[in-house]
């Protein structure tokens, strides 16, 4: 059973998430977009990150941030003028806490790939 | 209440629409991706062990109960070690003896001794002759026998036991000709 701690900075070289631990990283997303008339959506897609013996105990989020000149609905971003957008988009990982005893032992020494996280920026007509 | 663990990531990903126009398609799109790596879940892990060996399921031969006699006791040194990558709390949580077939003087050997465990930085406190080293962490009968985190073991850590087993000058004739092989449990706890 984890005890509280301080936020701290994370090194995935170095540092193991254990049972009661989340950690999150934010990504800084730069909309640029120039014509007139331009409108667009830029979708931020999904993780399949989890393996099979974190089912159930490990949970991945990706959630972008409403910001100025866009709106969020979802996992879309939206802007309706032409601009310069910076949104930022979170990867929260949570690894619940349980209670004593109650986490598999399968659960260690078990990789979380982030990578690959898709973002498509579409133009839009009304 | 949850540990959070925050990332302060200040790249960018720049995702341009004007820049990306794709042949001939009617509507603009631009893809980017990213990578923000992989992390990996820790360990836990507990092992026993004396000055040229250690496992999880380590076998005690330091403490030799063949030449325990009323009034005397044996006593040997064992080392508690964190082996996985986050910090634990060990406790000992169940003694007994493990003599199969168990005879009835095995059993009443095992009804009668006294099953000690102090906490030593020095292995030579733990030779042969020498009294035990105080305070201890435990100190009573097989049955029963448990106490709760000793220590917080940091990965790589471990703490200097000395298991100590002695028979009362007045233990119950029974116990003549009893053996017995003492087998000890413990558990650690993510901290």
């Amino acid at each position: 059973m984890s005890t509280d701690a301080a936020n701290t900075d994370f090194d995935p070289a170095t540092d193991r998430i254990v049972p009661g631990d989340t950690v999150t990283y934010t990504q800084v997303v730069t909309i640029g977009a120039e014509g007139k008339n331009l409108k667009g959506e830029l979708t931020v897609g999904t993780l399949a990150a989890v393996p099979a013996a974190l089912t159930n105990q490990v949970t991945v989020t990706v959630a972008p941030t409403a910001a100025a000149g866009v709106t969020v609905d979802g996992s879309v971003i939206s802007f309706v003028a032409p601009g310069n957008f910076t949104v930022p988009v979170t990867i929260t990982v949570n690894f619940l806490e349980g209670t004593t005893g109650s986490t598999p032992d399968t659960t260690m020494v078990q990789a979380i790939n982030l990578n690959a996280l898709e973002l498509t920026l579409d133009q839009v007509r009304p | 209440m949850r540990k959070i663990l925050a990332t302060a990531i200040v790249a960018a990903v720049l995702v341009v629409l004007f820049a990306s126009a794709q042949g001939t398609a009617a509507l603009w799109r631009a893809e980017e991706r990213i990578n923000p790596g992989t992390i990996t879940t820790g360990s836990l892990s507990l092992a026993a062990g004396d000055r040229t060996s250690r496992s999880k399921d380590f076998v005690f031969e330091g403490l030799n109960t063949l030449t325990l006699a009323p009034g005397g006791f044996v006593q040997a040194p064992l080392t508690i070690s964190n082996i996985g990558t986050t910090t634990l709390g060990y406790s000992l949580v169940g003694a007994a003896s493990a003599t199969t077939p168990q005879t009835a003087a095995d059993a009443a050997l095992a009804a009668a001794v006294v099953l000690s465990v102090h906490a030593t930085d020095d292995s030579a406190a733990c030779e042969a002759d020498v009294s035990s080293p105080e305070p201890s962490l435990y100190e009573g009968s097989l049955a029963g026998a448990a106490f709760a985190q000793a220590s917080d073991l940091q990965p790589a850590e471990g703490e200097l036991l000395c298991v100590r087993v002695a028979l009362p000058a007045n233990a119950s004739p029974n116990a003549a000709g009893g053996k017995m092989t003492l087998v000890l449990s413990w558990r650690g706890d993510q901290l």
